[in-house]
């Protein structure tokens, strides 16, 4: 945990106090980040996000269609995914791929001893390693998550227009009714804050392994789970602060 | 730096995407428009639940346009309404195809089930006379759902209530009636028994008496068919002889004639008078003279 707050708060310094004092961040690999967590990342969750928006149509027809309310099938389809399983479903997957990428990326560099390199060559490691992977995500889960929604919607649309004879204009319209800016806007805090949680965590990991391959592996696997844990927590605080305080 | 610049590319390529997927999303959600409406009417209601912006306005039954505000009215605006109860203004944009509305067109807050969401409903109105303004301000409806029928029930329930209480008062107090009056009911049932029985015995009486008549009657109709046979004969017979008389009478007045005028007549003969025919002084209903003149 130390370790954590250690990291975060060095992040903060590379990230908000460095640049002011001329130790600026290189750009370069923060787009390579981005590609290799974001849009290399994007068919997988193209593919979730389709099934899920699917699976949310059919199983909302399934009880909707015995109350004689299959209008509302946009309006569900559309306030999850936007509020709810578009960022966490699609969070969960950055974490099974890129999270865990991170976490055995740094962690073979640790135990191959080139965190200690970098050090050597007074390289701080988190500036190098670690700020272009936190911005990456910072700024690809989201833009993976507004792709996720527009694929989930997809995918209802899909069920609702071919299985259940929805007008295509009457469901654009209902799903767009149903929803309003907060709805969007509190999934993309969501997906922000889970996209901190998660490559703090998988940093963390990886720059803390200990003893060799194997620590590689159930570090991997801890950041992995840890991940999931803390960012479930975090999206039931979230909307509990969002939807249910209020 | 070939690969940083592929880099650089599809990053940038996928963050501009999201940027504006996130834009349009916005701006749906949002629901602002570009064009602003031309059309415009306002709508003040009592109560407006289950309306917000963007739900669906419908003219006569056809989709017409938007709720595009709502807006609670000041106290000085209720004070000024027609409707004091009146506390939401709610403006609804109308599509260009709509006709100009009339005047007499009712706005009320209706759904197509009672899962459906509500919609603003415009009645079609009379055609022909005058017709709304531009962004005019009518008296809206409240729908009546299931929670206000709930509500207006409630009064109805609590009358059905205490009308109730008061029957089974009314029913108790009968009860104890019916308890002292049932213990008198057995000798005036008796009593009404041996009344019934003396009936009986009336009515008995009254059957042979009935028979007793039936057959006077029968003899009493025997013996005046018989007498009105014997006498639509005799009075026949006496038809034939008052003719004859008729004719013996008026024949009678020429003899009388001639025994006055000569009474030896009946022993000398004379001239013969010409008496009037026996079928004429019978076809007559008046007395002819005796004697043809």
């Amino acid at each position: 945990m130390k370790n954590y707050l250690q990291l975060n708060l060095s992040l903060l310094y590379w990230i908000l106090i460095a640049p002011f004092s001329g130790q600026f961040f290189k750009i370069a690999p923060i787009f390579r980040q981005m590609v290799f967590i974001g849009v290399r990342a994007a068919p997988m969750v193209a593919l979730t996000a389709f099934s899920v928006g699917v699976t949310l149509a059919m199983q909302a027809a399934h009880s909707l269609q015995s109350l004689g309310a299959e209008m509302y099938i946009p309006d569900l389809v559309m306030i999850t995914l936007l509020r709810e399983m578009g960022p966490v479903l699609i969070a969960v997957i950055v974490i099974g791929r890129s999270g865990s990428a991170v976490a055995a990326e740094l962690g073979t560099m640790k135990v191959s001893e080139e965190i200690e390199a970098l050090e050597v060559m007074a390289i701080n490691p988190v500036q190098y390693l670690v700020v272009p992977r936190f911005l990456a995500m910072l700024v690809m889960l989201p833009a993976l998550t507004i792709f996720g929604n527009y694929i989930g919607i997809l995918g209802g649309w899909a069920v609702c227009r071919f299985a259940l004879d929805f007008n295509t204009a009457g469901y654009v319209m209902r799903a767009l009714e149903s929803a309003d800016t907060w709805d969007l806007y509190s999934g993309m805090i969501k997906s922000v804050v889970f996209a901190w949680i998660v490559i703090t965590i998988a940093c963390n990991a990886g720059l803390n392994v200990e003893g060799g391959a194997e620590g590689v592996g159930q570090s991997t696997t801890a950041s992995v789970v840890q991940a999931l844990l803390a960012m479930l927590v975090t999206n039931a605080v979230l909307t509990g602060i969002f939807f249910f305080s209020a | 730096m070939k690969r940083n610049l592929s880099d650089y590319l599809v990053a940038l390529f996928v963050i501009a995407c999201s940027v504006v997927l996130l834009a349009a999303l916005t701006f749906a959600l949002s629901g602002y428009r570009l064009k602003k409406p031309r059309r415009t009417l306002q709508i003040n209601y009592e109560d407006v639940t289950g309306i917000k912006i963007h739900s669906e306005v419908r003219y006569a039954g056809a989709p017409a346009g938007r709720v595009i505000a709502m807006r609670h009215l000041t106290a000085k605006e209720r004070e000024a309404s027609a409707n004091k109860k009146d506390a939401v203004r709610v403006t609804v944009s109308l599509d260009e195809g709509i006709p100009p509305l009339p005047t007499d067109v009712t706005a009320t807050l209706s759904s197509d089930t009672m899962l459906s969401p509500k919609f603003v409903a415009l009645s079609a109105g009379t055609p022909g006379g005058q017709t709304l303004a531009n962004n005019a301000a009518i008296e809206g409806h409240p729908a009546y759902g299931l929670e206000q029928i709930t509500a207006a029930a409630g009064p109805l329930f609590e009358n059905a209530n205490r009308l109730l209480d008061n029957l089974n008062l009314t029913v108790k107090g009968l009860k104890v009636d019916l308890d002292q009056f049932t213990p008198k009911l057995g000798p005036l049932a008796d009593s009404l028994k041996l009344d019934v029985d003396n009936l009986q015995n009336v009515v008995k009486n009254l059957e042979g008496m009935s028979k007793d008549a039936d057959k006077v009657l029968g003899t009493a109709d025997t013996f005046i068919s018989t007498t009105d046979k014997q006498l639509q004969e005799q009075m026949k017979q006496l038809h034939v002889v008052l003719l004859n008389l008729k004719v013996v009478s008026t024949h009678a007045k020429a003899l009388v004639e001639a025994l006055a005028e000569k009474p030896n007549r009946i022993i000398f003969s004379g001239k013969p008078a010409k008496l009037t025919p026996e079928s004429e002084i019978l076809k007559s209903s008046k007395p002819l003279p005796a004697k043809k003149p």
